[in-house]
């Protein structure tokens, strides 16, 4: 067998036995694994593929962002800063048709700039915008559809753990990709307001919700202009410290994540709001993210290596370029990938494993890679709302703990936004300066 | 990826199964430990370079095993409960219908992990071997230098546990009573 | 006498490295190495090498050549051997002795003739399965480049300047602050202040574009270095037919002068290059050159003896070395074997 035919084979198997629920990275490594041994016709170099990806993958400094950020977001997240956000955001826009809907997507843009994933934005707000949002009459599936939707900025917005794989991947600086990653964030975020204003009046019974008035006595509906600065300071500083560290050139995004997430925990003790069993269940946590994230990564480099040892990622450019295909029509197919895979992979798997087939191949028509990173952190992320697998309706229905809302409600109620989230990708694919834009100040 | 699986039923009761949970737990416990000790140690760096001009020599190298030491004390509790990345919409949907045939995926899968962590440690364990025996080290001499072997015991250690796991998880589907399933 | 009625015998290699084609001794490995050993191999027509290719990742990082090849997962690669001073330390000749040479071609030269007269270089890869072809100086000489003017050592004191490697050793003493850094930060870096300056080549600092963020050069040509070397896994190398051996062989020491004259000649435009884009060049004067040489610690001393702790005869290779540079006549600021 050639090199480029393991190659093949080995992709398809590993798409198989991850669709029949083999251990993801247990599948990358082995099928890795068989596939140099095929190639080299030796044992030994097909040990040495596992073994020198498990010694020098992850030990680079870089990383350290992975655990850091996923520490902070965890302490954030216990602080009760979601539920100030929230209400701060209710003030501001309960008395739009559909407010407390656009609210959850407005809280959870300015949530996502202190947490680095979409797993603790749907977490967060399952129990802080679902409660107060059934309480007002919106439907359970339009409820937990928009907090899907929504939780997804927790990874498009900085900081974010899939811009940091995707900047490690390809080389890329993460401060670079996480000011490529505001702009398209907010048009997100205009964009799912524009959805839930559009569904609040063509189908105002699917939506739901009261009258503005129904609500006006709400203690939050009364905010006065201090508590709304109480509110809101924490998150400030945590900006603050975390961008404003970043940009001011005082931190490496690696210190603005062990900043970020000392600043979380001072900010949570002065709240009284984390005792001590909470803290160690979030290093535990912490621990857990960080060893599945990192070792997924650890594998699919094993994956990535062997792909090279086969010489597929030469030989697919080749063929792209002999195709004569337009770069529209390749990022057409590429779109196309991102959402088949986002059918069954997690957001890190799809990057992971799409991404370096397509950056060697891509390199020869120039395209720009922070623009890509967007697209594909988009794209990948479409997956966190569609079945069979959507990690983010996972985390409501098992946050949620409500037998009469099903996992097919929140995937339906999800649709919508996994449509517009379609469109935003369209649109950013067509206009690449809406990520490249922020980067010509030279923040970086 | 399932982010709050199950945790099933765990084979209990042997002095085995015990000393490895054992194991488990204090592996994690370690790990955990050392997130906090990562995010001062980076923490106090940056303030040390920034406000006295005194950056610590060796802090790249100590983070970089740091990132190690954090994902191998973890990856055994991990897998433990069930927090490695599966996709299992199609295992969960065989496991409901027919349970005898998921028990016997489920065993086959768990097999296939130890066989690659055992592949991983045939590997290993000669890297930790001439790291020890040729003191080979991170860093630079008249800077900062630290051994290497620390690094491989912790990558050794974390894919052995791991390997046990797997190898304990397999051959308890494999005996697992087909009506013992829920 | 007839090509054709013979049968060409192909060979499988894979070369590596964990730099991108857009590194100097990959562009020349992929199009001058490679070729010298394709056209080397037509003139008879006996074998031909079907090359697979894997830069920048697609199998090792930079760090992990050296493991990828003693490993067999590349064939033939670049070592980036400055990474590797616990596995490789001879090879740090031109780091333990700055302010010596600024001729990378005479550097390499004499790096491989010293390879050939003491066994022990060689060895010390045989012992990672990996057969030393050549060594590779892709630099000509290090230089301070910084976002303030620095003109003297006193105008050193204090700024954090990012290096690399084993010359975070040369600030020892300067008054300047030693920051471990890596090319692909220090862009990033400067621009926010994180260092005050860098110590770097030319070249990949104005290919980074970090004239943008450290506009001031400071000339001190404190040295050039042979950070790299060619090797093969040593089966790929036993398996090859001698003629092939041959071909290789040659087209290697082709290749290692290439290099070095395109460090030097690259060296040249890109000082223009950084003058075009604004930057300001100073040069350091000869008595605050001195002065720095003067102030190191010696580090050609220490890194002699440690060599002999291992049995290798370490001394007499540093003033094997030295002698060599005495007589080709090179700027040497401190003569590091006599103290
Ligand atoms: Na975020
Ligand atoms: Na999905």
């Amino acid at each position: 067998m050639t090199g480029l035919e393991v190659g093949i084979i080995s992709v398809i198997s590993i798409v198989v036995l991850i669709y029949l629920g083999m251990y993801i990275p247990v599948a990358l490594g082995l099928v890795s694994f068989v596939g140099v041994f095929i190639i080299k016709g030796n044992y030994d170099i097909a040990v040495a593929l596992l073994t020198e990806a498990i010694s020098d993958t992850v030990s680079e400094y870089v990383y350290a962002s992975v655990p850091l950020f996923a520490l902070m977001g965890l302490i954030v997240s216990k602080a009760g800063i979601g539920k100030d956000v929230y209400e701060v955001a209710n003030f501001i826009f309960y008395r739009v048709k559909g407010g407390l809907g656009i609210a959850t997507v407005a809280a959870n843009a300015i949530f996502a700039s202190v947490t680095g994933s979409s797993i603790a934005s749907a977490s967060v707000f399952t129990r802080v915008a679902v409660p107060e949002m059934q309480r007002f009459g919106y439907k359970p599936r339009f409820t937990v559809g928009v907090v899907a939707g929504s939780s997804v900025l927790g990874m498009l917005i900085p900081p974010s753990a899939m811009l940091i794989i995707y900047a490690i991947v390809t080389e890329q600086s993460i401060g670079q990709m996480f000011v490529a990653g505001i702009i398209p964030g907010i048009l997100l975020s205009i964009a799912f307001s524009i959805l839930i204003l559009i569904l609040a009046y063509a189908v105002p019974n699917w939506v739901g919700g009261v009258e503005a008035e129904e609500v006006a006595n709400e203690d939050w509906a009364q905010m006065t202009f201090w508590v709304l600065i109480k509110k809101l300071f924490p998150i400030v500083l945590l900006i603050s410290v975390v961008l404003g560290g970043i940009y001011g050139g005082i931190v490496t995004p690696v210190e603005a994540g062990a900043a970020g997430a000392l600043t979380a925990l001072i900010i949570a003790v002065a709240k009284w709001a984390i005792s001590w069993e909470d803290l160690w269940e979030v290093l535990v946590e912490t621990g857990y993210i960080a060893a599945t994230i990192l070792f997924l990564i650890i594998t699919a480099t094993m994956y990535n290596r062997m792909l090279g040892v086969a010489g597929l990622p030469t030989q697919f450019g080749e063929w792209l370029t002999s195709m004569d295909l337009t770069i529209g029509q390749i990022m057409t197919l590429y779109v196309i990938l991102l959402l088949l895979l986002g059918t069954i992979l997690d957001t890190a798997s799809i990057i992971l494993i799409i991404v370096p087939l397509f950056l060697t191949a891509l390199d020869a028509f120039g395209i720009d890679l922070v623009w890509f990173g967007i697209v594909t952190v988009v794209g990948a992320e479409i997956g966190l709302l569609t079945p069979p697998l959507g990690i983010s309706c996972f985390v409501i229905k098992s946050t949620i703990n409500d037998p009469n809302i099903s996992l097919f409600d929140i995937f339906t109620g999800a649709f919508p936004f996994a449509v517009t989230m379609l469109l935003t990708l369209i649109v950013l694919i067509n206009y690449p300066s809406l990520s490249t834009y922020l980067l010509q100040f030279g923040l970086m | 990826m399932s982010t709050q699986v199950i945790n099933e039923a765990l084979p209990g009761g042997s002095a085995f199964n015990k000393t490895l949970d054992r194991t488990l737990t204090i592996m994690n416990t370690l790990g955990s430990l050392w997130v906090f000790v990562l995010m001062i140690m980076i923490d106090a760096d940056a303030l040390s370079r920034t406000f006295f001009n005194h950056p610590f020599h060796g802090v790249t190298e100590l983070v970089e095993f740091s990132i190690i030491g954090i994902v191998f004390l973890q990856l055994g509790d991990a897998t433990r409960r069930g927090r490695l990345t599966r996709s299992d919409g199609f295992f969960n949907f065989v496991k409901n219908r027919k349970p005898n045939v998921g028990s016997k995926m489920a065993s086959i899968f768990d097999f296939l992990g130890a066989v690659f962590f055992f592949i991983v440690l045939w590997g290993a364990v000669p890297d930790l071997y001439d790291a020890w025996v040729y003191d080979y080290f991170v860093g630079e001499e008249g800077l900062f230098t630290a051994p290497k072997w620390p690094i491989r015991v912790v990558i050794v250690l974390g894919c052995l546990v791991t390997f046990l796991h797997f190898l304990r998880m397999s051959i308890y589907y494999i005996s697992k009573n087909k009506d013992r399933i829920q | 006498t007839n090509n054709q009625s013979k049968a060409t015998e192909v060979i499988d290699l894979t070369a590596i490295d964990g730099y991108s084609s857009k590194s100097m001794w990959v562009r020349e490995f992929i199009n001058f190495y490679i070729p010298e050993i394709n056209k080397g191999l037509a003139k008879t027509g006996n074998y031909k090498i079907k090359w697979n290719q894997a830069w920048g990742g697609q199998i090792v990082k930079p760090k992990g050549v050296l493991g990828a090849l003693q490993k067999g997962l590349g064939d033939i690669g670049v070592v980036t051997t400055v990474f590797h001073s616990d596995k490789v330390p001879l090879q740090m000749v031109a780091y333990a002795t700055p302010f010596v040479t600024n001729d990378p071609l005479l550097l390499a030269k004499t790096v491989d003739r010293l390879v050939e007269k003491y066994p022990q270089f060689k060895a010390a890869f045989k012992k990672f399965n990996q057969h030393y072809l050549t060594n590779g100086a892709v630099l000509a000489t290090y230089n301070i480049f910084s976002k303030k003017q620095i003109k003297t050592m006193g105008d050193m004191k204090g700024v954090k300047i990012g290096t690399a490697g084993l010359n975070a050793l040369w600030l020892k003493n300067s008054g300047a602050v030693a920051v471990k850094g890596s090319l692909v930060k220090y862009h990033n870096w400067l621009g926010r202040g994180v260092v005050g300056g860098i110590m770097l080549w030319t070249e990949s600092v104005v290919n980074r574009k970090m004239y943008e963020v450290a506009p001031y050069m400071l000339k001190s040509d404190l040295g050039t270095a042979n950070s790299k070397a060619i090797t093969m896994n040593i089966k790929s190398w036993n398996k090859l037919p001698g003629e092939v051996k041959k071909v290789i062989k040659s087209a290697s020491i082709a290749y290692r002068d290439q290099l070095a004259r395109v460090a030097i000649d690259v060296a040249k435009k890109k000082r223009a290059d950084f003058s075009a884009k604004g930057g300001t060049i100073s040069v350091l004067s000869q008595s605050e050159r001195q002065k720095w040489a003067k102030t190191m610690p010696n580090t050609a001393t220490a890194w002699a003896n440690r060599l002999e702790k291992k049995g290798i005869p370490g001394k007499t290779i540093l003033s094997e070395y030295m002698d060599s540079m005495r007589a080709a006549n090179q700027p040497i600021l401190r003569q590091w074997d006599k103290e």
